[in-house]
């Protein structure tokens, strides 16, 4: 069980993008877990707890980044969790996200935005 | 028959006889007639002779009706009213009563019969009874009925002409229908011959005179076309021409039926039209479908693994210290940053050009902040040169990140056409409608063959294509275009070799009405 405080979630469908995101934040210090869909991210955070930030694709298989951030927000221990959209739609981000970002992100970009939540 | 016979044989006629032998021969005459019921009535009314016409007409023998009053052969609502005994009257007064009406037969049925009552009398006036001729009229009264039903349906037929036509074509009939539908009345046209309805040069090629034919060859000819009014107006005709012949063949004449078939023909073409028109936005929605696939697929399968190429070598440049690979590394990101801009560039042009304009997501938003914002960047980016920015505080109508977009690529191409040794300036000011932003260089001035299509897409000429200082589509100016347009303002430039490059933007500060 890693300390749920310093925990990034990333949930991406892309296996590349998403590897090389954990291999971008692990660098700097970061612990780091990842979901290919939502079913997977929410049966991650019942192991983790509340993670520091959300990673958030929106087009995947499964359950899609809509969904996923509809159930988290329905959970009180969760509703106040910074969730960052990473997208490719990024214009039809759900409301109520905490940031939209649109890919293909930048390696700098991706820290600074972790950084403001996350301590490493 | 006897009296056939009595001729053959060369007798003379009537006045050689007796008186007995010519009653004889008048009876034989009577009894041989079939089509005419011929008998005596007493002078009371009842039946005292009988002829064979008489029993085929209305049924009975000569056994059952002789003695019988001849009010049996009334039907019994006439009888009741005492007809009978007053057409004796008046026979026996005036000599004679005609009339046709309605007789019964013994099985009931009714006929239709003309019957003539005489008064007979003898040589001292005194009435000895009346002859009755009855002749059965019913076949033709039928016929005439049916005649003159068949009148009454032509005249009050009004939504088809139908008239005769004599054997060469001249028209000896008409109706109200063809009154209505070609505008003449009976008077003016009875007589004239039928081309009168045909254009020109439908009567130039023969065209009447052929349906004639083909009419009397075949029995029938019909066919839609135009056909003229009275008043020379052109109609849609459905024509019917069916030929009339007698019993033994000969022509009489032509039926010719017209049918007005203008306003179907009409709704039948805008109800193509309208079928059309559906298919036609069909297609579109289907377009617009594979539109909206191929901006998906465009969208985000390219961009992944963009991404992935982009945080793989932010995260190399963070752990390779050797300087060759260094400078690998940074040319490998400015690629793959240049083809990220190049994706979202023929996002961009595809949404603008095929699939309904631009997404804009219009808000009041701060102009001098978004202004200061880009200017700072590209300060960073180019250390070495001087831009100056004026621009009083602003909030105008529009979409921040668009409109960063548009500033980024004129700022930009100003900074990289613009003479290095001057700076670039930045100004914007406000009106009562409407905000301007003057980006303006010193340096080369743009060509007027390339001004006049400098925001057309790909404008770039071949010989163009390679330079230094390009590195993108040529799609920034277009889309900036494409942008501001869809802000409800434009983009003007003015370049010279005294003034330098100017490029001016209006964005009205108000909610625009349309895209």
């Amino acid at each position: 069980m890693t300390n749920p405080d310093h925990t990034v979630l990333i949930v991406e469908d892309e296996e590349d993008l998403r590897e090389l995101m954990r291999d971008a934040l692990q660098m700097r210090g970061y612990k780091v877990v990842t979901a290919e869909e939502g079913t997977d991210a929410l049966r991650k955070i019942e192991d983790i707890g509340r993670p520091c930030v959300i990673l958030l694709d929106l087009l995947m298989p499964g359950m899609n980044g809509w969904d996923f951030f509809e159930k988290v927000r329905e959970r009180p221990e969760l509703s106040s969790v910074p969730v960052i959209v990473h997208s490719s739609a990024s214009s039809r981000a759900p409301a109520g996200v905490t940031r939209v970002l649109q890919k293909p992100l930048a390696f700098e970009s991706l820290l600074s935005v972790v950084a403001e939540y996350c301590s490493n | 028959m006897m009296v056939e016979r009595a001729e053959a044989r060369g007798e003379r006629a009537l006045p050689v006889h007796s008186e007995g032998e010519s009653a004889q021969r008048f009876r034989l005459l009577i009894e041989s007639v079939r089509d005419y019921a011929i008998f005596i009535l007493d002078p009371d009314g009842r039946v005292s002779t009988w002829n064979p016409g008489a029993e085929r007409i209305k049924g009975y023998s000569a056994a059952e009706i002789v003695g019988k009053h001849f009010s049996t052969f009334y039907p019994p609502e006439v009888a009741a009213t005492g007809k009978c005994d007053l057409e004796l009257v008046i026979a026996a007064q005036e000599g004679r009563f005609e009339e046709e009406g309605w007789r019964i037969r013994k099985d009931g049925s009714r006929l239709w019969a003309n019957v003539t009552i005489t008064a007979l009398r003898d040589s001292d006036g005194q009435l000895v009874g009346f002859a009755k001729v009855t002749q059965d009229l019913t076949a033709r009264r039928a016929a005439e009925e049916e005649t003159r039903r068949f009148q009454l349906l032509v005249e009050s037929v009004k939504d088809y002409a139908i008239f005769i036509l004599d054997p060469t074509g001249r028209i000896s009939t008409w109706n109200p229908g063809a009154q209505r539908i070609k505008g003449y009345s009976s008077d003016e046209i009875i007589g004239k011959h039928f081309s009168i309805f045909y254009p020109a040069e439908a009567i130039a090629e023969g065209k009447c005179e052929m349906e004639l034919e083909v009419a009397a060859r075949e029995g029938r000819f019909e066919e839609e076309g135009w056909r003229l009014r009275k008043d020379g107006s052109r109609f849609w005709a459905n024509v019917t021409i069916t030929t009339l012949r007698d019993t033994v063949n000969g022509l009489l004449g032509f039926a010719k039926v017209t049918q007005d078939l203008t306003q179907r023909r009409e709704a039948e073409a805008s109800r193509r039209a309208l079928a059309e028109q559906r298919a036609a936005l069909a297609e579109k929605a289907r377009v617009q479908e594979f539109q909206e696939r191929f901006l998906a697929i465009l969208g985000h399968d390219l961009r992944n693994p963009l991404a992935s190429i982009d945080m793989g070598l932010g995260i190399l440049q963070e752990q390779v210290k050797d300087p060759a690979a260094t400078r690998v590394l940074t040319r490998m990101l400015s690629s793959s940053g240049r083809m990220t801009r190049m994706i979202e560039q023929i996002l961009d042009l595809t949404r603008s050009r095929l699939a309904g304009g631009l997404d804009l997501d219009l808000r009041v938003m701060d102009l001098q902040g978004t202004l200061t914002k880009i200017v700072d960047e590209l300060r960073i980016a180019h250390p070495h040169r001087a831009i100056e920015l004026d621009a009083p505080a602003a909030s105008i109508w529009g979409d921040p990140d668009r409109m960063e977009q548009v500033f980024s690529n004129l700022i930009g191409n100003a900074i990289l056409h613009g003479d290095p040794a001057t700076e670039v300036t930045v100004h914007a000011k406000i009106d009562e409608h409407a905000v301007i932003i003057l980006v303006h260089n010193e340096g080369e001035p743009i060509p007027a063959d390339i001004q006049r299509k400098i925001f057309d897409p790909f404008r770039r000429g071949e010989r163009e294509s390679r330079t230094a200082k390009t590195t993108g589509l040529g799609l920034g100016l277009y889309i900036s275009w494409e942008i501001v347009r869809g802000h409800g303002g434009s983009i003007e430039i003015d370049s010279s070799a005294e003034q330098g490059t100017t490029f001016s933007v209006k964005i009205p500060i108000h909610q625009p009405t349309q895209k």
